[in-house]
């Protein structure tokens, strides 16, 4: 049985863990594969979203209902895929075009990615992506959420986002054709 | 969109293992907590309760000692330096001035007490101070001025 957003935080009240179980499953797809077009490499988002989910489970009983779970989830993984980048960063001193090309090395690895040429070329031009735009293509194109939605999860403007998806379509589009 | 997702490779039964993990951890870290909070506060009741009553008694006598202290040094400060302002006034005032308006006063106290006494009298009793104030202030006399001219 699939339960709603407010099912689920409703049985949460009187059954914590058999909701907290229904709720990962509901969403750990998708806020796995949101993590890991952030970050890349597998061990990586396994942390991060097990962290996520921990984090979930710590505030869930205080989470104000005015703003969706869905959403609440989102801004939490996004933020701890973000902080994991900046501690990489400061932790090795690395720059931050050294850690997306480090990532874009990754993904030539048999381990870690199964999609085709186009598919890892598309990749490696979304990596040349700033962070902020990167997250913004990603969840628009490959989550295909509304603007809207990015805008609750990013506290950004709908026109904000739609020129830095602009931006990041260009730029993807240069990239593929140079290379 | 699952053609999207499925770039990226992921370990068999990944999904189906995450949600019993995350539980499993998110369990043991309350029972973590509960462990801690059971060994300060159950296991050790005895034991925390003296040591936690021992820290506060010695940080409050440190603080009412230091307030204390503060409060003393600070009156001692204000006394200094109202003290020294106050001197610092007669620095400047002159030993012989001070004979010399000591002298006055004299004077105008003898006339004030011997109403009923004669002008001469008063004139002779002045003089005679003045003679004798005059010969202390010339030999440098500790003897007490006030009481040789009021005559006691």
């Amino acid at each position: 049985m699939d339960y709603s957003d407010k099912e689920l935080l409703e049985l949460f009240k009187t059954n914590s863990s058999y909701a907290f179980n229904l709720l990962v499953r509901k969403y750990q797809k998708q806020i796995y594969w949101h993590v890991r077009r952030i970050v890349i490499v597998h061990d990586d988002a396994n942390d991060i979203v097990q962290n996520t989910f921990i984090k979930v489970w710590e505030n869930l009983k205080n989470f104000r209902e005015e703003s969706k779970l869905y959403t609440w989830l989102y801004q939490i993984a996004t933020n701890e895929s973000i902080n994991f980048l900046k501690k990489k960063r400061t932790k090795f001193f690395i720059p931050i075009i050294d850690v997306e090309s480090e990532l874009s090395q990754k993904l030539e690895d048999n381990n870690c990615f199964s999609g085709n040429q186009i598919q890892l070329k598309l990749q490696k031009a979304i990596l040349k992506l700033p962070e902020k735009q990167r997250i913004i293509f990603n969840m628009r194109y490959f989550d295909e959420l509304p603007y809207e939605k990015i805008s609750e999860i990013l506290g950004t403007t709908v026109g904000g986002l739609k020129a830095s998806y602009h931006h990041a379509v260009k730029k993807i589009e240069k990239f593929v054709i140079e290379n | 969109m699952e053609d999207k997702t499925n770039m990226f490779k992921v370990p068999d039964d990944y999904f189906d293992n995450l949600p019993t993990i995350i539980q499993g951890k998110c369990i043991s870290k309350l029972s973590v907590e509960k462990t801690f909070f059971r060994k300060l506060f159950v296991n050790y009741n005895y034991k925390v309760s003296i040591i936690s009553l021992s820290i506060l008694l010695l940080v409050s006598t440190g603080i009412i000692f230091l307030r204390n202290n503060f409060s003393d040094i600070n009156i001692q400060r204000t006394e200094q330096i109202a003290d020294s302002s106050y001197f610092n006034e007669f620095d400047d005032v002159d030993e012989n001035s001070l004979i010399d308006l000591l002298a006055e006063n004299t004077s105008t106290t003898t006339t004030g007490n011997n109403n009923l006494q004669t002008s001469a009298s008063i004139n002779s009793k002045y003089n005679d101070n003045e003679v004798i104030v005059n010969y202390l202030t010339e030999n440098d006399n500790d003897i007490d001025i006030q009481e040789i001219a009021t005559g006691k």
